[in-house]
């Protein structure tokens, strides 16, 4: 029965960040910002969250769904740009994973979510070069790609460590699923 | 969960090494001489900067024209869904690319400063 509710509430808790992150990354998109190759990120937030409070499996299917979702609502389900935002969310996904998993002592979520930023950065830029634009002159853009994409990556991490303490403080989530070494 | 010494470390670098490169991307930007246009991993042509012109290209998805005025060149026109390659507005630097990534369009400013840069072409 334990397990049942356990499972339950995991399901629950999944849904909510899936569906905090898909809110999250419409609003983005509505954002102006001078160039469209610079973006926020803060769907980044629900995958930092689901690491933390659920866990490594929670987080990839956090991301997967937002992406999946995300690119339902936009119209640009299987087009280059899902690619490039599937690879990009998938592998700073699994960073930040496994930087949280060996230096949870080292770094707090900014720490893993600036990782995460640049992963997420290189690996767009890294399969743009690869499939679309085939020019050297693109990874001269790369410093002031990864310069805003750390700058974003402070700030997320920076909200993300305010709402784990929240979640905790609130006593929202059973601690049971808390991973054990965090704090 | 507070901020930690590894990440204040971490940024520090991270600056660091942003700072670093500044002088990196500045150094490439140098006026272009001409503009080179490719559609569909394809060489369309090489035009010059000095001459105003609005040239039409075909992609997969339809026309794009990429106009070219005062040393200048945009995408004015394409048929994609979010414009993001019309909102990426003027270029002028060698080294500089305007993609319409949906119509597999490229235009990229070369220079003869960038000595064997030219000769990368996917």
């Amino acid at each position: 029965m334990i397990d049942t509710t356990q499972d339950t509430r995991k399901i629950v808790y999944i849904s909510l960040l899936v569906a905090m992150s898909v809110v999250l990354h419409t609003l983005e998109q509505m954002i102006p910002l001078p160039s469209p190759w610079i973006k926020f990120g803060i769907s980044n937030i629900a995958t930092l969250l689901a690491l933390v409070l659920l866990g490594f499996k929670e987080a990839i299917i956090v991301t997967l769904l937002r992406v999946l979702i995300g690119s339902i609502l936009f119209g640009t389900f299987l087009s280059p740009t899902f690619m490039l935002s599937l690879m990009g969310g998938v592998s700073s996904a699994i960073v930040m994973g496994v930087f949280y998993k060996f230096f949870p002592r080292y770094f707090s979520l900014i720490g893993i979510s600036l990782f995460g930023a640049y992963a997420h950065t290189t690996v767009v830029i890294i399969l743009v070069y690869y499939f679309i634009i085939h020019h050297k002159e693109l990874f001269y853009l790369l410093p002031v790609f990864l310069f805003f994409s750390a700058v974003t990556g402070i700030i997320n991490g920076i909200i993300a460590n305010k709402l784990v303490m929240k979640v905790i403080e609130e006593k929202v989530l059973g601690l049971n699923l808390l991973q054990k070494d965090y704090y | 969960m507070t901020i930690t010494k590894g990440d204040k470390i971490l940024i520090a670098i991270v600056l660091a090494v942003n700072l670093l490169s500044i002088p990196f991307i500045f150094a490439v930007q140098k006026e272009g001489v001409d503009v080179i246009v490719e559609a569909d991993n394809k060489l369309i042509g090489k035009y010059s900067l000095k001459k105003n012109q609005l040239i039409s290209t075909l992609g997969p998805l339809g026309i794009t024209d990429i106009e070219i005025k005062d040393g200048q060149v945009r995408i004015a026109q394409s048929p994609c869904l979010h414009k993001v390659c019309i909102k990426m507005g003027w270029i002028k630097h060698s080294g500089k690319i305007a993609a319409c990534v949906p119509n597999k369009v490229v235009i990229r400013v070369s220079g003869e400063n960038l000595n064997g840069m030219d000769a990368v072409v996917g």
